[in-house]
């Protein structure tokens, strides 16, 4: 049996012929790449590649050693067709790291171009970073931006130039190698993400955004994406991430971590589109000062199978968080999505609001992990999840915890699933409009509390994602 | 012997071990089985004793152990065994009550409960006394409800606090029957119990209302599941109760909706009342679901008493013991539907004496 034989294979699905956007293959050869499986050499070669600083490459070969020692987790969707032996960790593209758009290879920029990248940027972002495979290619931020001493770049060149100790000093330290597996994994292979520094008292009001764009097959993408809000300051940070489809597994397990300083205010939001044959394991997690505020907004769409539950961590008097997230879950897909927090301080609050839409044999997941410290009185919780199930091949599951160890708390919780009423879709076609798009059209409103939290250029993408999901329902 | 039970009160599907509802591992010091004295109940007249071997035409599940489930079977020293005949009108409750003493320290009783097509059956078994940390009971219950039958379990349980109690109940139910299961727990140092609901027939329906008081150093860990596998089943699943001192609540409730069971329906509701900084509270209000149409819902509120309503009944010249009596007894009351009169009261004693 040959190497690539032996990866496993992701079948095709009906749903997947109308995604030439994002399942166009790039044709670029990478300037290097180190061989598929895991080993201390394949790790020494990636810091050797990128010219680590020596704390990183010891850091590289402890959390491989915390990998090595790390069962997989015994919860989740099953992770057998994952072979790390079968994974490429690091694809370093034909290009360098470029600060104007007309200086990226015309291969890569083709690619962003059909993704719409550029347009974003010209039309309402404050700076855009590209990665493709395992490399930052483009960095750009406006100049009245940067002026205000905001910091956005790639994670290389912070590691490496005057912000290498506060990199040093906030890297993995809130998501650490022992978390678990995959973040064990992550700190030791990681490469390419972004570096996002506000000082205090600063508004950037356009957003930010990272776009992640997968190319090889058979490999792993592991960004790490680093924010620091100062006080009093805000920011929405936007991510995306696609990926042609391949017969074969790949792997995102990127890392992000946010630091939300004291009245300040973070908007993360991701529109998450990876293809078909992605196992999408990526961690997030915020520590929210005093009366600061994060914000979570999520679309879950791609992959074959997904874990992504952020975390935040209300650390300060007053902090609050505020979770919006939707999950569709198309043929052959397993996603497992959802959100934690931690109460760890007075008066914090937090609000989730979750729906899922499970189709043609997918499997959608709300898991949820509310913990309230003892110390965190005057607590405010609520959580709502829905779930919409469209037909009987597929499945919708609902697992939220709740753990509290205070008595002056507040919380509330409620849960539905459900199907789409049939008097809703009757009474659609009877003004005319064709069941498939009746039915469509319910989706987009159940979605529309996510929608409505997005850019309107995003929430026309998400839209599309979804009538693209629905296409052939009936 | 030190045996040690893994799973016990096993989450259906796992999740974060640090949130700690995945089940738990007890070590557990098995007493000497001994003939445990306690007075056959009466029979009315369409009732009557059923063997053990009722239950070989169906599968049950333990939502508290299948391990702890077998040790219970084989070591019974007690237990009611009975048959409600075809077609006979309701009778009044039968009651089986036990009472844990020095000389008598473990209880463990096996019951079984079979009740015959459109028969109708309500037992109570009560649970009290105590032997220090000698105490134990282990007690399992299963039902089968054939077509259109109705079985009402009432369980009362105020043992000591020293007592280990285990509890598990299992029912199989199947076309248009009901299995209704109430839960008062007043007692015990450490309270494992588990329901296991399956609804096998088309329009089957289950109902469980639970009641829950911890104080002290008490654990108290349940695990209900209804499982819908017939069309249009109905599962209501209510439990309520308030935690003081240091005690320990972990309440995971699960509807389960496997694929056929159509036009099933599956609601679950919580509300805990906190009075103490110190006990520790969880909750995992889970829904499974493999069916599109089905309508599952889950609802839960945790925490003080209102400040409005306290303010009000203060108002009105209640002294703070009284208004958490009246507000907490509000929760015991909505759980005691099933619960005969006569044991009404004496529950409510308990419960204001524990919150005195």
């Amino acid at each position: 049996m040959s190497g690539e034989d032996k990866r496993a294979l992701i079948p095709d699905e009906p749903d997947d012929a109308a995604r030439e956007m994002y399942d166009t293959k790039g044709v670029m050869k990478p300037r290097f790449q180190v061989s598929s499986g895991l080993t201390s050499e394949i790790v020494s070669a990636i810091s050797d590649e990128k010219g680590d600083p020596p704390w990183m490459r010891e850091f590289r070969q402890q959390s491989l050693a915390v990998y090595n020692e790390t069962p997989p987790p015994d919860w989740g969707p099953p992770l057998d067709g994952l072979d790390m032996e079968q994974i490429i960790t690091y694809v370093k593209p034909d290009a360098r790291m470029e600060a104007r758009w007309e200086d990226v290879p015309e291969e890569i920029k083709d690619t962003f171009e059909r993704l719409g990248i550029p347009e974003a940027e010209r039309t309402g972002l404050a700076g855009v970073g590209a990665q493709y495979d395992s490399e930052v290619v483009y960095h750009s931020v406006k100049s009245e931006v940067a002026d205000l001493g905001v910091v956005y770049t790639d994670m290389d060149t912070a590691l490496k130039g005057e912000y290498g100790e506060m990199v040093r000093q906030h890297f993995m330290k809130i998501l650490p190698p022992r978390e678990h597996r995959f973040m064990a994994l992550h700190g030791a292979v990681w490469s390419g993400g972004s570096f996002v520094y506000v000082p205090d008292g600063v508004e950037v009001t356009i957003p930010l955004q990272s776009y992640f764009r997968f190319n090889a097959a058979g490999a792993g993408q592991f960004e790490h994406t680093l924010i620091i809000v100062g006080k009093g300051s805000s920011l929405h940070f936007i991510e995306g991430c696609s990926a042609p489809k391949y017969n074969v597994a790949n792997l995102h397990a990127g890392c992000v971590e946010l630091y939300v300083g004291e009245g300040a205010r973070l908007r993360y939001s991701t529109i998450e589109n990876w293809s078909k044959n992605m196992y999408n394991l990526n961690s997030k997690r915020a520590v929210v000062d005093k009366n600061g505020i994060i914000e979570w907004v999520s679309g879950s769409f791609g992959s074959h199978t997904g874990c992504l539950y952020p975390m935040s961590v209300l650390r300060g008097e007053g902090a609050r968080m505020d979770y919006t997230g939707i999950t569709f879950a198309g043929a052959g897909q397993n996603l497992d999505t959802g959100a934690q927090v931690v109460h760890a301080a007075k008066n914090t609050s937090s609000r989730i609001s979750a729906k899922s839409i499970s189709k043609g044999g997918g499997k959608s997941t709300f898991r949820g992990g509310i913990t309230v410290a003892r110390e965190a009185t005057g607590c405010r919780v609520s959580v709502s999840c829905d779930s919409l199930m469209l037909d009987s091949r597929s499945r919708s599951d609902t697992v939220p915890v709740m753990d509290v160890r205070c008595d002056d708390v507040d919380i509330g919780y409620e849960a539905k699933i459900g199907r789409i009423s049939e008097q809703a879709i009757y009474y659609l076609m009877s003004r005319g409009i064709s069941e498939d798009d009746a039915r469509a059209m319910i989706v987009n409103g159940f979605a529309e509390p996510i929608s409505k939290e997005l850019p309107l250029e995003y929430a026309v993408e998400m839209n599309n994602l979804i009538s693209l999901e629905m296409k052939g329902n009936t | 012997m030190l045996t040690t039970l893994k799973n016990i009160n096993a989450l259906p599907v796992r999740t974060w071990r640090r949130l700690g509802v995945n089940g738990e591992t007890l070590d557990i010091e098995f007493p000497e089985p001994r003939v445990f004295p306690a007075p056959k109940p009466a029979l009315p007249e369409g009732i009557t004793r059923a063997h053990e071997s009722v239950l070989v035409c169906a599968e049950f599940k333990s939502a508290l152990g299948e391990e702890l489930s077998a040790y219970t079977r084989v070591h019974a020293n007690a237990g009611v065994r009975l048959r409600a005949l075809k077609g006979r009108p309701p009778t009044e409750p039968i009651t089986a009550s036990y009472t844990l003493t020095a000389e008598h320290p473990a209880l463990v009783d096996n019951n079984v409960i079979f009740a015959e097509a459109h028969s109708e059956i309500t037992v109570v078994l009560i649970y009290g006394g105590g032997a220090g940390e000698r105490g134990f009971h282990s007690g399992l219950t299963r039902v089968i409800a054939e077509n259109c039958a109705v079985v009402r379990v009432v369980q009362l349980q105020c043992f000591d606090a020293g007592t280990r109690h285990f509890s598990d109940f299992s029912a199989v139910i199947a076309n248009g029957a009901r299995v209704e299961l109430t839960r008062i727990e007043l007692g015990a140092g450490e309270t494992y119990a588990g329901c296991h609901m399956k609804l096998e027939g088309d329009k089957s329906e289950a109902r469980t209302d639970t009641f829950y008081f911890g104080d002290g150093t008490q654990t108290l860990d349940f695990n209900y599941v209804a499982r819908h596998l017939g069309r249009a089943t109905k599962s209501e699943m209510n439990a309520a109760g308030a935690l003081f001192g240091s005690c320990g609540k972990t309440y995971r409730g699960t509807i389960d909706f496997v694929a056929g069971a159509g036009e099933s329906k599956g609601a679950e509701s919580e509300n805990t009342l906190l009075f103490s900084e110190n006990s520790r509270n969880r909750s995992a209000p889970v829904i499974l679901c493999g069916e599109e149409n089905v309508e599952g819902s889950h609802a839960a509120s945790v925490g003080r008493i209102d400040e409005g309503k306290l303010y009000y009944l203060r108002s009105r010249g209640l002294t703070e013991t009284d208004a958490k009596r009246l507000m907490v007894g509000a929760l015991l009351e909505s759980a005691m539907k099933n619960v005969p009169e006569s044991e009404r009261e004496r529950l409510r004693a308990v419960l204001g004496e524990r919150i005195g």
